[in-house]
């Protein structure tokens, strides 16, 4: 990783967190940082600590002890200033449902030190880039989970904050408000906004993230990006469907002969796998072997552990 | 900024008109089946003046607890449904937070004491000099916003509903454990030095001297100092309520 420079300096540095509610450590020394643009997602099952360390980085929860720094400010010292430059989606979508979405991001506006004469036109450009123009005198009640969820994020964002902590965001929306909000989220990070999002959708975590944070029991047990991650819990496989089964000897025959390893397929007698490790060129030459040699392929495809494997092995 | 929480909430207040309707349309239904039902038999007991001039502190006092209680139910409305920690994630400031509530509340309890006074100027209240007016409304306004504290300091606590209504059910039995329908003296057995020790009954006999009922001498400071004790326990429990919240995050 390149040296970080003032201007790249972190937006999110946490060492040695803990918090303990009564006799349970819900997070026994957590390490975590997030640069500017950066999106960073939090991974790990429920009751890794996710949400406690969330609350703790937005200042609504104290620490037990370890520290944190937020846009350059202490949560617990400082909670004023980090909640200045820090915009939040929690969990479960949390606005005024007699309010219309354009007097709650009005309120918004003006609770975060806007003048009073600004806040309107704040609100306004808010619901411009979320898409959410035609709704703004309707009342949030009357929305949809999506539409809401939408006005959640750009209440987030409200007063250009320097840090987004996304708790669940798309929990709940159907696929195509899914993309808007990852898209708005996209945008952000490449205006320089420093992204933590937890999330229990992996497919989500590969898609947005940079880099990846996996809790168990309340501790870092990988920091990784999605590639690494898989790469970490096993090989790769080239796996090929043969028109006759009754080429699947010739085949393992064949492989053998390229000094490469191959196993039948358990599941299915026309099936032969061969991990791949580092042969970059194997496929081609496989491929080529079995034509040569007139055995039919049917398909070809290459596996991968899945993300969902290697967060599974890892919080096991 | 608290010039906009001001504003939300009078907004709130507005479009769900339940929280301020229900309670002032009981109180007026209470103060016609009083007068209707005991307007002939209690005044015949009274000394001096009408059985409304008695009664109608009665109905402004359950009035004050009916409409104090819609500051905490706002308060644990936005506590249930997360929003109220939305807010605190802006730097509001949890004092500002329950302090537009309380505020917006008083307002309202103050024109809720305005429609009462002038619904019993109909029904033939003694004509009231302006500032007997004015201190029948501010009486009303100030016990409201007193039992408001008690309201607040358990949705701070318990973040429920049922809690901020246990405290309306608490003060609605005791205000019938007072002079309520009767001159102190009129009491019979029990009820008689129970009156006397519940703080309630001098708010109400405070009131009855602007109103013009039967009231001791000295009532209406005597009223204005419970008013006072009251409040100094209300501020007290939300203090704990607040260090509580605090010290639970």
């Amino acid at each position: 990783m390149a040296a970080l420079t003032p201007s790249s300096a972190p937006q999110i540095t946490v060492s040695r967190l803990t918090k303990k509610y009564a006799d349970a450590w819900a997070l026994d020394g957590l390490d975590l940082e997030v640069g500017p643009g950066e999106i960073v997602g939090l991974l790990g099952p429920n009751g890794a600590g996710k949400t406690t360390a969330l609350e703790i980085l937005c200042a609504l929860r104290r620490p037990t002890s370890g520290s944190v720094e937020v846009a350059g400010a202490d949560p617990t010292r400082d909670p004023s200033a980090v909640r200045a430059r820090v915009g939040t989606v929690l969990q479960t979508t949390a606005l005024d449902g007699v309010a219309t979405a354009r007097e709650s991001l009005t309120l918004q506006a003006r609770l975060r030190g806007v003048p009073a004469r600004r806040a309107r036109a704040e609100a306004e450009a808010a619901l411009d880039r979320a898409g959410l123009a035609e709704m703004a005198d309707k009342r949030i009640a009357t929305l949809s989970g999506g539409q809401r969820r939408r006005v959640d994020l750009a209440t987030a964002v409200i007063g250009h904050p320097r840090v987004l902590i996304l708790d669940e965001p798309t929990t709940g929306l159907d696929p195509t408000s899914r993309r808007v909000l990852w898209e708005q989220v996209r945008e952000f990070s490449g205006e320089g906004v420093a992204v933590l999002l937890s999330t229990q959708d992996l497919h989500e975590a590969e898609q947005l993230a940079h880099r990846l944070v996996v809790l168990r029991s309340g501790r870092v047990v990988a920091n990784a990006t999605a590639t690494a991650l898989k790469s970490a819990a096993g090989d790769r496989n080239l796996v090929i469907g043969l028109v006759d089964a009754t080429d699947r000897t010739a085949a393992l025959r064949t492989a053998e002969r390229l000094a490469q390893s191959a196993v039948p397929d358990r599941d299915d007698d026309r099936t032969v796998r061969i991990p791949l490790g580092a042969t970059g060129g194997l496929p081609g030459h496989y491929l080529a072997a079995l034509a040569t040699e007139g055995i039919a392929v049917a398909d070809v495809r290459i596996d991968e552990p899945s993300l969902d494997d290697a967060v599974i092995g890892l919080t096991a | 900024m608290f010039r906009a929480l001001l504003l939300r909430t009078t907004r709130t207040i507005l479009r769900v008109p339940a929280l301020v309707a229900g309670p002032l349309l009981m109180s007026a239904f209470f103060l016609l089946i009083y007068t209707g039902q005991l307007g002939k038999a209690g005044g015949g007991m009274l000394p001096e003046g009408t059985y409304l001039e008695f009664i109608l502190p009665l109905v402004l006092l359950t009035t004050a607890f009916n409409g104090g209680a819609v500051a905490g139910q706002l308060l644990v409305r936005d506590m249930t449904s997360g929003y109220h920690d939305r807010l605190l994630l802006t730097g509001a400031g949890r004092t500002r937070l329950i302090g537009a509530p309380l505020i917006i509340g008083g307002g309202v309890l103050a024109l809720q004491g305005v429609i009462l006074v002038a619904v019993s100027l109909l029904l033939g209240l003694r004509d009231l000099s302006p500032a007997e007016a004015i201190w029948l409304v501010v009486g009303t306004t100030a016990a409201g916003v007193t039992f408001a504290l008690l309201g607040v300091a358990a949705a701070i606590w318990s973040r429920t509903d049922a809690a901020v209504s246990a405290t309306v059910f608490i003060f609605f039995p005791l205000s019938f454990l007072t002079s309520a329908f009767a001159p102190r003296d009129e009491l019979s057995g029990w009820l008689e030095p129970v009156a006397t020790i519940n703080p309630l009954t001098y708010v109400l006999e405070g009131l009855r001297e602007v109103s013009g009922g039967v009231a001791p001498a000295g009532a209406l400071l005597a009223g204005a100092v419970a008013v006072g004790a009251v409040a100094t326990v209300g501020l007290a429990a939300c203090a704990m309520a607040f260090h509580r919240a605090e010290a639970a995050r």
